[in-house]
């Protein structure tokens, strides 16, 4: 059997989830939206076993041969409402909560660990990636990067300017999207210029700035356990889209078609990923007019399919296929 | 870099009619594609010469129609300019199409609701994983009926869904929004033979004066009924582009490819669904694709048409052309338009039309 973490409405995993059923693989998937009732976890003389209970079935782990993290967390909530229930006496709410989410935090890390030592595919605890850590990591293996800083204070930053005088700004976390107040927020990439500094007060939050690199096209590149699946984004002949091609133009959307990288590229792309400790994820980079390769970051849990449909890979097979150890 | 080159954007599919061709844009689509057969031609024999080895090919007799000719692929953004380096990272698309599912949408008409019967449709279209059913109430349904077969919904595979009602007293927005926000599967309830002319906010619910027929209003051929994907331009390599991975069920449970087509293979108070589609002749039209249809192979429009196996111009012969098509490719004209004639008729006029084939 196959375990699944991911979120509902993820359509990818519904159509991995179809390709698996068409490949006789019996699959568990486990939601965000929905809690885990009990957890168990027992040493025995050949070593520890884990059971639990998701929607009123019991499942060992041992069960399970796969393991496919593709998105979300797991989901603790009614064992929570279980001890808080049969609790009457007046504890502070704070400090009840935050005890009982530190020890079921050590659960699940076990319990990960435990997932993680069968095949699998997908990291959990690398959900955002860093992306500090993953541009240093990519210069050190012999892939080029934009000229990159996190800053402070403005007078860096104007020294760094008269350098290389096109900047842009992004958030320095991974985080795509994130809602409050019933509004939706998304990360997107600016571009700052000399007016935009000179109105900086001295000392600001720490931000991250990289040098603007010219672009003849944008790649977006799913990785598969050493197979790339390319991309090419023409986001170049539209003002909309210059500078972010998420600023997406609709009627006339970006072309999209499928690219192929050249093997060196390739090459030292996989090594990244084996440094990243990732086995999966989808790679942004830039081509410049002079065809260099600029690696810009690392998504652990992007939307394929965004790769997928328009290049007619059927990515969700792929991943079926590694999954039911049919490749 | 010198970019020396024109290459054409990978999802851009020139494809060839007898007359005229067509640049189906697989990504931004757009019906009015249509592009000469000799730029046809040029661009299918010589993807990756330069401007002027292609004019020198021609002799350089054509420079000028040649230039032309690719400012306008340019204009349209149909083709880019690159360099020789960078060719070879624009692979072709990959034109390969296949499903995880089974049965991939199924039409199930209902004359009085059974629960039991519908009950064993429903899970088995979901055991084939079907993604689409719509359901069509030949007569008056009450909303109970709706609710329960909402609640059968749930849980399965199927994630679309849209129903055919009747009108009734019963049938209001009010109550029709309700059902369409509890059961989120509901994606379209139809109520036909209403007193007016009515759509939702949401376009979840439609009311229409018309006493429709859905069965025989099915079939009919235009260009408002191009569907430019890359789902159907891949099916339709190979596959029938209306009834590959469909199966309809009529009221009385006779399991067909259609509710339009007379032949039956079977019931479903006694066969399951799984076995029909894999033990008969059921998957026979599937393969039934446009590059066999009389006609149609001959279409510039074939990759991105619908086709109709129910109503055909020779009923003893399955490769035979649509009756309700109305587009005649061997002079690129539509029904309606100045100098049209019939296929028929043009057939007549030109007997050696045959020998100029060449798609």
């Amino acid at each position: 059997m196959i375990l699944i973490i991911s979120i509902e409405d993820d359509y990818s995993t519904n159509d991995v989830v179809d390709w698996l059923s068409l490949f006789n693989k019996k699959v568990l998937r486990i939601n965000n939206e929905t809690s885990i009732d009990k957890i168990n976890i027992e040493s025995k003389n050949n070593g520890f076993s884990i059971s639990f209970t998701y929607k009123n079935n019991e499942y060992s782990v041992n069960e399970f041969s796969h393991f496919w993290f593709r998105k979300g967390k797991l989901n603790f909530d009614n064992i929570i409402d279980i001890i808080s229930k049969n609790n009457s006496r007046d504890i502070d709410k704070g400090i009840y909560s935050h005890l009982l989410f530190e020890e079921l935090k050590t659960i699940e890390q076990y319990f990960i660990y435990f997932l993680e030592l069968k095949n699998k595919l997908g990291s959990y605890y690398q959900g955002d990636t860093n992306k500090l850590k993953s541009l240093a990591i990519a210069q050190n293996i012999g892939l080029t990067i934009p000229k990159s800083f996190v800053f402070s204070q403005k007078i860096k930053l104007i020294k760094a300017f008269n350098i290389s005088n096109e900047f842009i700004t992004k958030g320095i976390q991974g985080i795509l999207s994130f809602g409050s107040d019933n509004l939706g927020f998304n990360n997107k990439t600016e571009l700052i210029n000399k007016i935009d500094i000179d109105e900086m007060d001295n000392n600001f939050f720490p931000s991250f700035f990289q040098k603007n690199i010219p672009k003849l096209y944008e790649l977006r590149i799913f990785y598969l356990v050493g197979e790339f699946y390319s991309m090419a984004i023409f986001s170049q002949e539209d003002e909309q889209t210059k500078i972010d091609f998420r600023n997406y133009n609709y009627e006339n959307p970006n072309r999209t078609v499928p690219y192929k990288l050249p093997l060196q590229i390739e090459t030292r792309l996989d090594l990244f990923m084996k440094k990243m400790d990732l086995d999966t994820g989808s790679i942004d980079m830039i081509v410049t007019p002079d065809l260099e390769y600029i690696f810009l970051e690392v998504n652990p849990v992007g939307q394929y399919g965004m790769t997928s449909i328009p290049c007619n890979y059927y990515l969700d097979e792929k991943i079926a296929k590694y999954l039911a150890n049919e490749k | 870099m010198k970019q020396e080159y024109i290459k054409l954007y990978s999802n851009c599919m020139p494809v060839k009619g007898y007359k005229q061709s067509f640049i189906v844009d697989l990504q931004r689509g757009g019906a009015s594609n249509a592009i000469p057969n000799s730029l046809f031609e040029i661009i299918d024999k010589y993807p990756n010469k330069t401007l002027d080895k292609i004019k020198k090919e021609y002799n350089n007799k054509y420079d000028e129609i040649i230039d032309d000719y690719f400012q306008f692929l340019l204009k349209n953004e149909f083709a880019f300019k690159c360099s020789k380096q960078e060719l070879e990272t624009f692979p072709e698309l990959d034109l390969t199409w296949k499903s995880a599912s089974i049965i991939e949408n199924a039409i199930v008409d209902i004359s009085t609701l059974k629960e039991t019967t519908i009950k064993k449709i429903i899970s088995e279209l979901s055991e084939l994983r079907c993604n689409a059913l719509q359901i069509r109430f030949e007569k008056v349904c009450s909303l109970n009926d709706l609710k329960k077969i909402g609640l059968l919904l749930e849980n399965t595979r199927i994630l679309t869904v849209e129903i055919f009602i009747k009108y009734s007293e019963e049938t209001t927005f009010e109550t029709l929004i309700y059902l369409t926000d509890k059961f989120p599967r509901f994606q379209r309830i139809y109520i036909y033979n209403s007193l007016k002319n009515e759509m939702s906010s949401c376009s979840k619910i439609i009311f229409d004066k018309k006493d429709i027929n859905p069965s025989k209003d099915c079939g009919v051929i235009s260009s408002h009924n191009f569907v430019i994907n890359i789902e159907t331009f891949t099916e339709s390599q190979c596959f029938n582009t209306c009834l590959n991975r469909k199966i309809s069920i009529d009221s009385k449970g006779y399991v067909k490819n259609c509710p339009s087509m007379q032949n039956d293979y079977g019931n479903i108070s006694n066969t399951k669904l799984l076995d029909i589609v894999e033990k008969t002749n059921f998957k026979d039209y599937w393969t039934v694709n446009k590059d066999k249809i009389d006609v149609c192979q001959d279409c510039e429009f074939r990759h991105i048409c619908t086709d109709c196996r129910a109503f055909i111009r020779d009923s003893k012969n399955i490769y035979s052309q649509p009756t309700k098509c109305d587009y005649n490719p061997y002079i690129a004209l539509w029904k309606g338009q100045k100098n049209w004639i019939s296929v028929e008729q043009w057939r007549e006029e030109n007997p050696h039309w045959k020998d100029k084939v060449n798609i």
